[in-house]
């Protein structure tokens, strides 16, 4: 078959006259990642709704704990962390690494290698996974928030990790122009954060678990980086990628992006002890964390500075462009949830918001509004590319963002207003404990509201891509059988 | 969108995508392969450089002030290794004058009162107290085990009254850490030296047998060190 546009080399030495033209095209980029980033993708979408159905659940229990109270693998104590199990890992870490592995490829300009490998980590990390939230529904749980997955789980998630990620940062090794763009550096943070983390939270708390109060130190120390460096850099590297791409406006200072990337990486992973502000831990490190999140503003200025040109320059373009709704959603809810973060580990406020629904609630504006915003704005703008063919129903897409900003913005507003009543109440020692459990209530209700409009996002999000994929199945399918069966008659004549 | 089959061919599609027609994602124009454009003349700005300046110096400042010096025994935010010494026990006689100061607090004070000087006529003071300040603790270890009842003399004042008996409340432990710290509280001018838990359980089973309470004719007759 003869080809009109130049191949690339099959992901060995690049061409060395091509060096300063791109040396290979979009589509022949798309292609070489079509596979894994679809895979990844389609499998991140369907935990995402399997996530929201539990999250639905656990929501509710909430307000009405005696809904299926009696049916064990349905109860708060596990359901609530299979939820979060599987937003975080079914959803959140493979549609991350999809976009990682397009972005790296598309940024780099060289074809992605080692796909095999890739679909391989992808399965083993499904199967991990399942395993692990199979397990904490059957009551495994290690009981440690944010690290629930059992022992004969946590360690196929790193192994399906390692077969993945490596690939990226071998295609970043290779970039054609040297000089890389601001959405490399974040994601090759987040590409060696995750093990780092993730292995060593796991370990210390289930395989060679530290004594007493340290393991709560890891685990807080775990999930800042889970939050924060791996999360945080996943949506900074697409919204950096998207925003100034889509809207044409240039980033304004590559020297401010260098400022604020290495305030982020620098500062960015401290902050995770504030969680147990006034806990039984050594003074400083609650005082680094103080430190730590309130120098992170730094890098969160830089961000705002250079992005806020090609947020205002998207203002003009919104009409119309789901894509740009996404991740302008998802940026402006990263700077709100960073900027809260670091206001709440002040001491004076923590007095007011400690266990309350605060906390909770900027994890939930993080995740949902931050990194799942661009995640999924991501994945509208990648997989029409991947596919050749745009989605379906634009109807469906409208309905997505509309539901998720609604869920996020009800679910912030909502959490940290009654994380403020909570807590205002709880310091007022002439309130009974009980008086400030029903003021809880209204709030926890508005929080499955706000789980339910997720979970309709989430499932139109689910049917549109389905729907995406079948079409696409069928021009490819009905050609090729169709190619299949008339020959033969042909042939038979000839 | 029904395309027929030669119009898909892959080469075909990707001629087509090179071109620049290929499928929008609702409503986003084409990406090509170059990254945006990052404006590489600005500089970062001068006044954010000296505000971080500014908050590393304060950042410095908060650790120095609540890092405790990043000593893994302090644990509250303020203090020092210094402070945290003055307010815990270091030493087994540090911590047995504690323990001794809370059994005090707890069954003591409430007759000999808080300052140890008692209440004239009826409770004799342990501040000061000749019976205390005795070269060796046997007597009031006796004391505090079984009671006390009947005329004593301390110090020259005459006091008669009832104390109850220990035995089955306090420990060979409380009863040395509380013997100790009155015995050794510098706060009431005492300075005589400890007891210990063996001595009390010596006692304790010598006079196991004994039912009664002491009094001060009886306890004049032993040895106030073995």
């Amino acid at each position: 078959m003869s080809s009109p546009a130049p191949a690339p080399p099959p992901g060995a030495v690049p061409p060395p006259a091509a060096a300063s033209l791109a040396p290979a095209l979009p589509a022949d980029l798309d292609r070489s990642c079509r596979w894994p980033v679809l895979v990844l993708g389609g499998l991140s979408a369907g935990w995402l709704v399997f996530a929201a159905v539990l999250g639905v659940l656990a929501a509710i229990k909430l307000h009405a704990p005696g809904m299926l109270a009696n049916v064990d693998w349905l109860t708060y104590g596990r359901v609530q962390p299979a939820a979060w199990n599987a937003l975080v890992f079914g959803f959140g870490a493979p549609a991350g690494l999809a976009l990682a592995l397009w972005l790296m490829v598309r940024l780099s300009g060289v074809p992605l290698v080692g796909t095999g490998t890739i679909l391989f980590g992808a399965a083993v990390w499904q199967v991990g996974l399942k395993l692990g939230v199979l397990g904490i529904l059957a009551g495994d749980s290690t009981g440690i928030e944010g690290l629930e997955l059992p022992r004969y789980a946590s360690p196929l998630l790193l192994a399906g990790y390692l077969l993945i990620a490596p690939w990226a940062l071998v295609v970043f090794d290779r970039r054609q122009p040297r000089e890389s763009y601001l959405s490399q550096w974040y994601l090759v943070t987040a590409l060696l954060v995750f093990p780092w983390c993730f292995a060593s939270g796991y370990v210390l708390t289930s395989f060679l678990p530290l004594r007493g109060v340290l393991q709560a130190a890891a685990q807080a120390w775990y999930l800042q980086q889970l939050w924060v460096l791996w999360f945080g850099s996943l949506t900074l590297a697409t919204v950096f990628y998207f925003l100034p791409k889509l809207t044409g406006a240039a980033v304004p200072s590559r020297s401010l992006a260098l400022f604020g990337f290495w305030t982020f990486v620098v500062f960015g992973g401290l902050g995770g002890l504030t969680r147990y502000a006034g806990g039984p831990f050594p003074a400083w490190m609650l005082s680094l964390a103080v430190v730590g999140n309130v120098l992170t503003l730094f890098a969160v200025y830089a961000v705002g500075a250079n992005l806020l040109p090609s947020l205002h320059a998207a203002v003009s373009r919104l009409k119309g462009n789901v894509v740009l709704w996404f991740l302008g959603f998802a940026l402006l809810a990263w700077l709100a949830a960073s900027v809260l973060t670091a206001l709440n580990s002040l001491v004076t406020v923590r007095h007011l918001t400690h266990f309350t629904l605060v906390t909770p609630g900027l994890d939930q504006l993080a995740l949902l509004g931050g990194f799942g915003l661009a995640a999924l704005g991501g994945m509208y703008g990648v997989v029409p590319r991947l596919l050749g063919r745009d989605w379906p129903s634009r109807f469906l897409a409208t309905l997505h963002f509309g539901c998720a900003a609604g869920a996020v913005g009800l679910l912030a507003v909502a959490f940290l207003i009654g994380g403020l009543v909570q807590g205002a109440a709880l310091n007022n020692t002439d309130v009974a404990f009980l008086t400030v459990a029903k003021r809880y209530l209204p709030f926890a209700s508005t929080g499955t509201l706000a789980q339910l409009l997720w979970l309709v996002g989430s499932g139109a999000f689910a049917v549109n891509l389905l729907w995406l994929l079948v079409a696409c199945a069928r021009t490819v399918c009905v050609p090729a059988a169709r190619a299949l069966v008339e020959p033969l008659p042909a042939e038979g004549k000839a | 969108m029904k395309p027929v089959s030669p119009a898909r061919s892959p080469a075909a599609a990707r001629a087509a995508r090179a071109a620049g027609n290929a499928t929008g994602a609702l409503g986003a124009p084409d990406l090509d392969w170059a990254p945006p454009a990052v404006g590489t003349g600005a500089t970062t700005p001068l006044w954010l450089v000296g505000l971080f300046g500014v908050m590393l110096y304060w950042a410095t400042m908060y650790l120095d002030r609540n890092g405790g010096g990043f000593n893994p025994l302090v644990f509250n935010q303020g203090e020092l290794l210094a402070d945290l010494e003055a307010r815990v026990p270091r030493s087994e006689a540090d911590a047995l004058l504690a323990q001794g100061r809370r059994v005090y607090n707890v069954y003591c004070s409430a007759c000999h009162q808080p300052n140890g000087r008692g209440t004239p006529n009826q409770f004799p003071p342990v501040a000061g107290s000749d019976w205390v300040l005795t070269e060796g603790p046997n007597r009031i270890i006796r004391i505090v085990l079984n009671g006390m009842q009947g005329p004593i003399t301390v110090n020259g004042n005459q006091y008669n009254n009832v104390m109850l008996p220990w035995r089955d409340q306090l420990s060979d432990e409380d009863i040395a850490a509380v013997v100790t710290f009155i015995r050794g509280n510098a706060e009431w001018g005492n300075n005589a030296g400890p007891a210990t838990p063996a001595q009390v359980k010596a006692i304790r089973d010598a006079t196991a047998s004994r039912s009664t309470s002491w009094t001060a004719q009886e306890l004049l007759g032993i040895p106030v060190k073995d």
